[in-house]
């Protein structure tokens, strides 16, 4: 009974926020990740409450995490791949409208306008109702109204001059209250008959200790109020004068509805328009242009991101700086892949086999021992071997091996091609060996000694029982580990980029590319040193690119050696 | 318990979604580890006068950049953040930067000139700068009395003192072409060339020009006569000079207090013939903060002050990008001089995004001519020609 409240009182609480969560999501416009939490939603639902569903339960956590990991993060490259999200399309079109419309600029020929803030005292403190009095530029006093909310964050004041000492806006009356020993000092307005005090103005230094409420309560609301008069235009705080003074602005572009020629025909058409040039903003190229009256150049305002179709994927088959070192860049890819692969393996076998001799002392010692390579972080490893071991004039090779004991001359291990290869298998190697040596070490211990002796009674050499026995059976259990080395040493970026960083560079080549640079890594350079800075769109085409390459290449080794069919047996 | 991880997970992933973004009314700063605290005491000074509560976040410098982009992207994000002039060309293309307007021409008068040219974009200004990055010529004073004033001079000096493990000159140079530019650019060499407005024009690169040329063979040369040890990098440079093995390096203010601390006796001077670049650091506002005015407030009125600018550098000792505050920091750092006099032949590093494709053919075309395998002048000029087609794409 117990147990049953505590499962609906879950299940409930789960629901609860994981429907606030999707709300959420979709408020944000993350449509994709809201639909994903909706698919784990119901999946968390049907594990929980239906029997049927209870050996799901056991899978819950991981299938969350699979969910946030991985599906969405391969869900958004592949849509991202499609997009020209890159530096200077940052924006989806709505905010880039939104960016236009909120941009605000000073007039040619401005006016200045001074202010002082008037409020209702309410039991002796200052509320959030006031009035401003402002001072044009020929002295003449106006009155501006309560600034009053228009549209989203946006708030409205009307401003009129004062004739008399009194004026009248959308039917409340305003009148100036002046003090009696200084007539010169206006201490009040009187709003339909009810005073605001003098509060804050920024030339008086006497009205400073009110600076704190100002800016804590008028302040957001002031630097988004327009300040509307018929004959004298807007008023606004803007980012060049800040609180200090009003200074003449408007807004830089405006929605209006205009006849626009479209598909021959001619339509009414919501647009842009700059409010300056008067001419209508253009669009094209997933970018907004403002186009110069006079001479009718076009520059670019500000771009946004969007559906481009197959765009990065033509672009990166068709353009000659990506293509021309590709293919040494490829072969390199698949030699350092294979390679890593051989070596690691070669190293890992042949201390498994020495490990498994029983014969041996202290064998788990010296098991233990071999594992450090792989317990240490490889970007501290590699770092370490890059300085320490490689450096031309300071590592300890050159100097002490080479230079020392062999006296022979330094090696310049970054600067040339085969030596920098040299140092990366070596490195990977080093990396690589002990998970090898354990996969190997396991896989040994499953092969029964009566197959030893069999071959020994008959007659059969240890190499040869090798060949014949130990390596075939390993080979069974071991092949599609192997394959999944080749595909991890095949984006092995780590290595690469901390090691040699892709040097030494191919001379001579139309695009920066290096003799060690293997695919991911030069498509990195490509697509976030380029010239436009990032190009996210590109770098997820390439990803998947690289991600089909590997899957192929996986996929004819699997069918080759019939690992998952001997697997299956 | 498998349901409360459950649980856990979800309220993470929605806590982690909205922590950083602006409220209306509260100004939020993102700032690396260094300027942070220093930050924080004067926002807190600031609110107290101003009654705006101001909110640092601390984060890695190279993150401050990425996680700007991605998050002011959004519509969220901080209101200022605390970076370097060269995120400018990336960050205001996006159109994420609000333009610096609210200095008076007095107070750009105060500005070292190449820090306001180095946050400049499009003939607009998108920071306010306070500390200058810049390379000049330490020089140990156990052997050097004079430092050299040419580029022949400090060649032959440094091949006079350089015997037996040590070096003349330590000079971190190998693959790195920000150290490379003084040269490269004192001998006439340029990355982009000025249109008339003096905005950068990406489709005339100087880097293979006769000065170009001659600046990397004058490199090149420093390695040939053993005065530069092949394979030496930052920290070896650094490491050669604080153990007195080097008696002059080539090296910017950061590395002052590594030498101060190793008790060199150390004097700065400008690099003979030397042509730097200048890294500044400043503020920048988002420009879809809510609290854009708010923010200037605190720039104008509060950070921008001689006081606060020499808080700044006792926080982060990098030159400082106002003249009075240089000179104030002067007398009680006379280093500062010699960073101050090569600030004077410098240029600012381009932030124009088409910088991004020049940085790795650059490394290459020096890499290459180091290590002997192109002359100076073929591997520049096959530099010029990709970054050319990068920039053409």
């Amino acid at each position: 009974m117990i147990k049953k409240a505590i499962l609906w009182i879950s299940v409930a609480l789960i629901d609860a926020i994981l429907g606030w969560s999707i709300t959420l999501l979709f408020i944000n416009g993350s449509y994709a990740l809201g639909i994903i939490v909706i698919l784990l939603l119901v999946f968390i639902d049907y594990a929980l409450i239906n029997p049927k569903g209870y050996p799901f339960r056991y899978m819950l956590p991981a299938l969350i995490i699979l969910m946030i990991l991985t599906v969405y993060p391969i869900y958004f490259t592949f849509q991202i791949a499609f997009e020209n999200y890159a530096t200077g399309y940052m924006w989806t079109r709505d905010q880039a409208i939104n960016i236009l419309l909120d941009k605000v600029v000073i007039s040619p020929n401005p006016k200045f306008f001074n202010y002082s803030v008037y409020t209702l005292y309410k039991d002796y403190k200052p509320t959030n109702d006031f009035v401003l009095l402002l001072k044009g530029p020929d002295g003449k006093l106006y009155i501006a109204s309560s600034p009053q909310p228009s549209s989203a964050g946006r708030y409205t004041s009307s401003f009129e001059m004062l004739t008399n000492g009194s004026v009248s806006i959308d039917g409340v009356n305003y009148s100036v209250v002046r003090s009696l020993k200084d007539p010169s000092q206006i201490i009040a307005i009187s709003v339909n008959g009810e005073n605001y005090n003098y509060f804050y103005s920024p030339s008086d230094q006497s009205t400073f200790p009110n600076l704190k409420f100002f800016n804590s309560n008028y302040g957001s609301i002031l630097s988004n109020t327009e300040f509307i008069n018929p004959e004298i235009g807007t008023l606004f705080f803007t980012t060049t004068y800040g609180f200090n003074k009003l200074v003449t602005a408007k807004y830089e572009y405006t929605l209006s509805t205009m006849p626009v020629v479209e598909n021959g025909h001619q339509v009414q058409k919501t647009v842009l328009v700059n409010t300056i040039t008067g001419q209508p903003v253009l669009e094209h190229n997933s970018a907004f242009w403002d186009v110069d009256p006079s001479t009718g150049k076009q520059t670019m305002i500000i771009g946004y991101y969007g559906y481009t179709g197959l765009a990065n994927f033509s672009s990166l088959l068709t353009n000659k700086q990506i293509m021309s070192p590709f293919l040494s860049v490829f072969i390199w890819t698949f030699e350092w892949a294979a390679l890593s692969v051989v070596f690691t393996f070669a190293v890992g076998l042949i201390l498994a086999i020495v490990l498994n001799n029983r014969n041996m002392r202290f064998r788990t010692i010296y098991r233990t021992l071999l594992i450090i390579p792989w317990a240490i972080p490889g970007f501290i490893s590699i770092i370490m071997f890059r300085v320490g071991f490689f450096n031309v004039s300071f590592g300890i090779i050159n100097r002490i091996f080479l230079g020392e004991w062999l006296h022979l001359p330094p090696i310049n291990w970054f600067g040339d091609a085969f030596w920098a290869k040299v140092a990366l298998f070596l490195v990977n190697t080093w990396l690589g060996f002990p998970y090898m040596m354990v996969i190997s070490l396991g896989a040994l211990q499953s092969i029964p000694d009566d197959l030893y002796e069999a071959a020994s009674i008959d007659g059969s050499s240890r190499w040869h029982s090798f060949w014949t026995i130990t390596f075939p059976l390993l080979m069974t259990p071991l092949a599609p580990l192997l394959i999944a080395s080749f595909a991890y040493n095949f984006n092995n970026f780590n290595v690469i980029y901390l090691l040699t960083g892709g040097n030494p560079p191919i001379p001579n080549s139309i695009t920066p590319a290096g003799q060690t640079d293997i695919l991911i890594s030069y498509t990195y350079n490509l697509a976030f040193g380029g010239a436009s800075g990032r190009n996210y769109g590109l770098a997820a085409a390439i990803s998947i690119l690289i991600f089909a390459i590997i899957a192929t290449i996986s996929a004819i080794n699997f069918k080759l050696s019939g690992s998952f069919e001997e697997v299956n047996k | 318990m498998k349901r409360w991880f459950v649980l856990s997970m979800i309220i993470a992933s929605l806590t982690v979604m909205s922590v950083f973004a602006a409220t209306p009314g509260q100004l939020l700063i993102w700032a690396d580890s260094t300027r942070a605290p220093i930050l924080t005491q004067l926002g807190n000074e600031f609110q107290a006068v101003y009654g705006i509560p101001v909110k640092v976040v601390e984060m890695n410098f190279g993150d401050i950049r990425t996680k700007f982009v991605t998050a002011a992207a959004a519509g969220e994000g901080p209101d200022i953040i605390v970076g370097a002039n060269d995120w400018v060309g990336e960050l205001a293309a996006d159109g994420l930067l609000s333009p610096i307007t609210f200095l008076s021409s007095d107070q750009l008068k105060q500005f070292a000139p190449s820090a306001l040219q180095a946050f400049s974009y499009g003939g607009k200004l998108y920071g306010l700068p306070y500390g200058i990055d810049v390379l000049a010529l330490f020089y140990n004073k156990d052997y050097v009395t004079n430092p050299p004033t040419t580029p022949d001079q400090l060649f032959t000096m440094a091949q006079q003192m350089t015997s037996g493990g040590f070096y003349g000159l330590a000079y971190p140079v190998y693959g790195d072409p920000y150290f490379s530019a003084p040269f490269i650019q004192g001998f006439g060499g340029y990355v982009f060339g000025t249109n008339p407005d003096g905005s950068l024009n990406p489709n005339d690169i100087g880097l293979a020009n006769a000065g170009a040329v001659k600046g990397l063979d004058y490199i090149v040369s420093l390695f040939k006569a053993g005065i530069i040890p092949q394979g030496e990098d930052y920290n070896t440079a650094v490491n050669l000079f604080t153990s007195g093995k080097a008696a002059m390096m080539i090296n910017g203010e950061w590395a002052v207090p590594q030498v101060q601390q190793a008790g060199i006796n150390f004097g700065v001077a400008p690099i003979p013939g030397g042509k730097p670049f200048v890294g500044v650091q400043g503020f920048m506002i988002n420009s879809k903060s809510p609290n854009q005015i708010q923010a200037i407030e605190f720039l104008s009125d509060y950070v921008n002050t001689n006081d606060t600018m020499y808080k700044i550098w006792q926080a982060d000792p990098r030159i400082p990008a106002r003249y009075d505050v240089s000179a104030r920091a002067e007398k009680v750092a006379p280093w500062l001089k010699g960073f101050v006099e090569a600030l004077s032949n410098t240029t600012p590093m381009p932030n124009i995004p088409q910088m991004a494709s020049v940085w790795n053919a650059w490394t290459n075309a020096i890499n290459l001519a180091i290590d002997g395998k192109e002359s100076s002048q073929a591997a520049l000029t096959t530099a010029v020609q990709q970054i050319k087609q990068a920039i053409s794409q």
